[in-house]
């Protein structure tokens, strides 16, 4: 392969030596230097010689790493309408009693019955937003209030990733043209509770946007 | 095999772990578990997929042709760190001459205070260091390989030979991430978390690793 001078050769920015002076530029400096170095040795300084970086010509090359979300899809066949629960019960049987739950819960207005389905760190981080939201609580409640003229919540796909599960429900019509809004459940010391974990998760965002790849340039 | 080398061994192994676990997982995720948990009504079958998150990462590479030995140190007080180069022959000076508090002020702020802490949670102290050099510089000098640019941070990569120019050092080609600060190249820790260093690729020849998160 080709040699270059010392570095830095080729437009890089991580310039280490001086590129190209003029002659007279030269000259002048490496007069500068050896006065330099003189006086230095008068001085009884130490000196040192600098060694060269010779280096090959760059090439510019890519790394990829393709991290995998693996996923198992069931869609309820047909939609489950979701049974509205009059007050809160001693405990859940599974995920699709969790969600039964918070929807039964948001029908009821009760806030601090939905909070309660959640796990101890999503509800820590709805506290802090509704602490930076300035009335978060207010716009939860008042879109709640919205949802129950919108008809009933049908439960539409139940998905499996690691050790979550994700159910997807609808208001209104099956077919309808209302979001698909995905939830998260995870099996704790307590029992199934709803749960944040996969916030920004990519399997969630392939829910959302039906998106399986997703290119991230990091650098 | 020294004491240097096998510390050396510990950390190239550690800086390497996220690289050589990914690719060792690569392909479980074509077998999912079975459903420990079924749904209450009836559904389709299931389906089994994967969602791929592919980070790309850009770097320039380039060799030291020759390597360069940093065999002779520079008095700390014709210190330059002005390029990388110079700011690691400066780093690996503090190192041969024993110089706890010079080696420290080649790190970034940052990266001072994760070695402060690091050193705290694992009991060290400076003399832990000063051993530590003392063994690897017995058993050879760092010679510079290559230098990687990616984005502000170039990586030089060195590996320990002796005065023959025979590696020593288990054939390990180790990174040291530098940075401009202000006018200053200063060693950092901000891409410790990051998967490109570990992974080397300038090292392995791949372009691509596959990691099987779940």
């Amino acid at each position: 392969m080709a040699r270059t001078a010392k570095l830095p050769e080729g437009k890089s920015w991580a310039r280490g030596w001086p590129e190209i002076f003029p002659r007279v530029w030269v000259s002048a400096t490496l007069g500068v230097a050896v006065l330099a170095s003189h006086v230095a040795i008068a001085a009884g300084a130490e000196s040192f010689e600098w060694p060269s970086f010779n280096t090959t010509l760059p090439e510019e090359k890519q790394f990829a790493v393709n991290r995998h979300y693996g996923y198992r899809l069931r869609a309820y066949d047909p939609p489950v309408a979701i049974k509205y629960m009059e007050r809160k019960p001693e405990s859940y049987m599974g995920p699709e009693e969790v969600l039964a739950g918070l929807v039964s819960a948001k029908r009821a207005m009760d806030y601090e019955w939905w909070l309660s389905l959640w796990d101890a760190s999503s509800r820590d981080l709805i506290a802090e937003r509704d602490r930076q939201g300035g009335g978060s609580r207010g716009v939860r409640l008042k879109a709640w209030g919205a949802q129950r003229e919108a008809g009933a919540a049908t439960l539409m796909r139940w998905v499996e990733t690691g050790q979550y599960v994700v159910l997807t429900y609808r208001y209104g019509a099956a077919n309808g043209n209302a979001g698909e809004p995905p939830v998260t459940f995870k099996l704790s010391g307590d029992g199934w509770v709803a749960t944040l974990d996969l916030v920004r998760d990519p399997v969630i965002h392939y829910l959302v946007t039906g998106q399986q790849r997703i290119e991230q340039v990091i650098r | 095999m020294t004491r240097a080398i096998r510390e050396h061994s510990k950390l190239v192994s550690g800086l390497l772990t996220i690289g050589w676990l990914a690719i060792a997982c690569q392909g479980s995720f074509a077998q999912m578990p079975a459903s420990w948990v079924l749904p209450t009504y009836p559904t389709t079958a299931p389906i089994e997929g994967k969602v791929t998150v592919a980070d790309r990462y850009s770097y320039r590479e380039q060799r030291y042709d020759p390597p360069v030995k940093v065999d002779h140190r520079v008095p700390k007080e014709l210190q330059r760190d002005d390029t990388p180069e110079m700011a690691m022959i400066g780093r690996v000076s503090a190192m041969m001459n024993q110089d706890y508090e010079w080696w420290l002020s080649t790190w970034d702020q940052e990266a001072q205070r994760l070695t402060a802490d690091n050193d705290r949670a694992m009991g060290r102290t400076a003399a832990y260091w000063l051993q530590w050099w003392d063994d690897m510089f017995r058993s050879g000098t760092v010679a510079l390989v290559r230098r990687i640019e990616t984005r502000q941070y170039v990586v030089l990569t060195y590996r320990l030979v002796a005065p023959s120019g025979e590696d020593v050092g288990g054939g390990m080609e180790l990174p040291v991430v530098f940075r401009k600060v202000e006018s200053r190249w200063l060693a950092t820790l901000d891409l410790r978390e990051d998967v490109l260093v570990p992974a080397s690729p300038w090292v392995s020849g791949r372009t691509t690793i596959e990691e099987a998160v779940r």
